[in-house]
């Protein structure tokens, strides 16, 4: 008789470890310091530097996948740019590159991404992937969380997923979904701000305009990533990801200077 | 007499160039001033949004801030409303110019806006980016680009600012817009292949002008 090599366990076992650990998990996360919408490079990045900090963050992220755009480059080659200074990041991540041209230098997608992805898991934030931000939660005058569902729910005829969504606070939300800002055009809809959306006239300094006005929008909501490009207007960019990554960063920094304000 | 006056926008000032090929270009006296806008709000309202609209937003808190701190880049300007905030401060009984290093635009008949090296009224503003950016470039720099490399363009600026400044001078005495031959220094060039071909002035115009300007200079070889 041939030995087992896994142990043994129940099927009940290993339904009531996930019920357990997830619902666990989202139990504790009804309430954050900071929600960060979109598991993108910027969003992963702000993520990073908050748990870091020892701050409690959970990342919504619609699909089941988490990364965005980071896997890959341009036109479907997994190889990722950043231009000075960002290669310092891909430094601190372990992430191997190359410079390609003075300031220019080119990693692997999938080792950049992944790196990223498991510097933020190491340093203690959590995810909620296949779940779809669905409205802002505002109180007295100011962003205090997101009302969520099931990415799945959105997919199906209304008829049969009469699923509501529900809701988590926190004392920030950051808007990391992208060219949509889902967060900041929900606050649009709103009438609370009014966002510009993205321009497609492409000039080089595009990163550093995303990086200059990366910031608070709204009490309690400040955008990073392409997601500043639709808020202000900006420029459209070239497939290079070192100011997705410094936007990220300075989203962090300015998200700790809010949270030290509301101490 | 005619003279020039040269606005050169705060920070570009200390690392401009081309005080002495200005100067030597024009057999007019060229006057050069340092200059800053004073309202970060209206220069934060007036920025581009959207390449096909021509509207414009009360600016967030962080807009203003980044005017007042010079946090620029990539930030496109709406070269009409520029120049008519600028006039309102200067003296445009005489030509005058600003040099900027702001990206500007002017909002086109086809329904878009375009980057543009100057803006001309009353006065004129040149954008020294606008140099570089709104000449379009052979197919080859874009494809370049649009792969992330970086691709060297080629605009001799110099030449391009003296081309610009007569341009306006032209305009400003003459009420003279642009010359159709493709030689001619007041030709409106879109492209960087259409600069290269600039020699000179056209008989017309060398009649015109050969009293305010030095041509020799234009035949530098320099970049």
């Amino acid at each position: 008789m041939s030995e087992k090599i896994l142990a043994k366990v129940g099927e009940k076992d290993v339904t009531s470890a996930i019920i357990d650990g997830f619902y666990g998990m989202l139990k504790e996360y009804t309430n954050s310091d900071v929600i960060i919408v979109g598991a993108g490079p910027s969003g992963l990045m702000a993520a990073r530097e908050l748990a870091k900090a020892e701050k409690k963050v959970l990342v919504i992220e619609r699909n089941n996948y988490l990364g965005g755009g980071f896997w890959i480059g341009g036109f479907l080659m997994n190889k990722v740019t950043v231009r000075a200074p960002a290669q310092q990041l891909l430094e601190e991540l372990g992430v191997p590159y190359e410079m390609y041209t003075e300031g220019l230098y080119v990693a692997d997608g999938p080792h950049a991404c992944s790196k990223l992805i498991s510097a933020v898991c190491d340093a203690g934030a959590k995810f909620l992937n296949m779940t779809s931000f669905d409205d802002v939660v505002i109180r007295d005058g100011r962003v205090a969380g997101i009302v969520v569902n099931w990415t799945p729910v959105q997919a199906l005829p209304r008829q049969i997923t009469c699923v509501d969504p529900i809701a988590l606070e926190s004392k920030l939300v950051i808007d990391a979904t992208g060219h949509d800002a889902f967060v900041a055009k929900k606050l649009e809809e709103r009438g609370l701000i009014k966002t510009r959306g993205h321009g497609s006239m492409w000039v080089e300094e595009s990163e550093d305009a995303v990086i200059n006005h990366t910031g608070e929008v709204y009490q309690g909501l400040i955008v990073t990533g392409m997601a500043v490009s639709t808020v202000f207007g900006l420029p459209r960019m070239g497939p290079t990801f070192g100011g997705m990554l410094l936007s990220g960063k300075k989203a962090a920094e300015i998200a700790l200077e809010k949270l030290k304000e509301l101490e | 007499m005619m003279h020039m006056k040269i606005y050169v926008e705060r920070p570009l000032w200390d690392s401009f160039q081309f005080f002495n090929t200005i100067r030597s270009f024009f057999k007019f006296d060229v006057e050069f001033e340092e200059y800053k806008f004073k309202d970060p709000h209206f220069l934060a309202y007036i920025r581009i949004r959207s390449p096909d609209k021509r509207e414009f937003y009360d600016p967030f808190p962080i807009e203003i801030e980044n005017e007042r701190r010079g946090l620029i880049k990539g930030v496109i300007y709406d070269g009409v409303e520029l120049l008519k905030h600028f006039c309102f401060n200067i003296d445009v009984s005489n030509p005058a110019v600003l040099i900027t290093e702001r990206l500007i635009a002017t909002f086109g008949e086809d329904g878009r806006y375009h980057l543009r090296m100057i803006v001309m009224g009353p006065a004129a503003i040149i954008s020294l980016k606008g140099v570089l950016y709104a000449p379009a470039k052979p197919l080859q720099y874009y494809l370049m680009h649009s792969f992330g490399f970086d691709d060297e363009i080629e605009v001799r600026v110099d030449k391009v600012l003296k081309m610009l400044l007569l341009q306006f001078y032209a305009y400003f005495k003459y009420n003279e817009i642009f010359c159709e031959k493709e030689e001619c220094m007041l030709h409106n060039c879109h492209t960087t292949e259409e600069i290269k071909k600039v020699t000179g002035l056209c008989e017309k115009h060398r009649k015109m002008l050969k009293n305010v300007v030095n041509l020799s200079p234009l035949s530098s070889k320099k970049k």
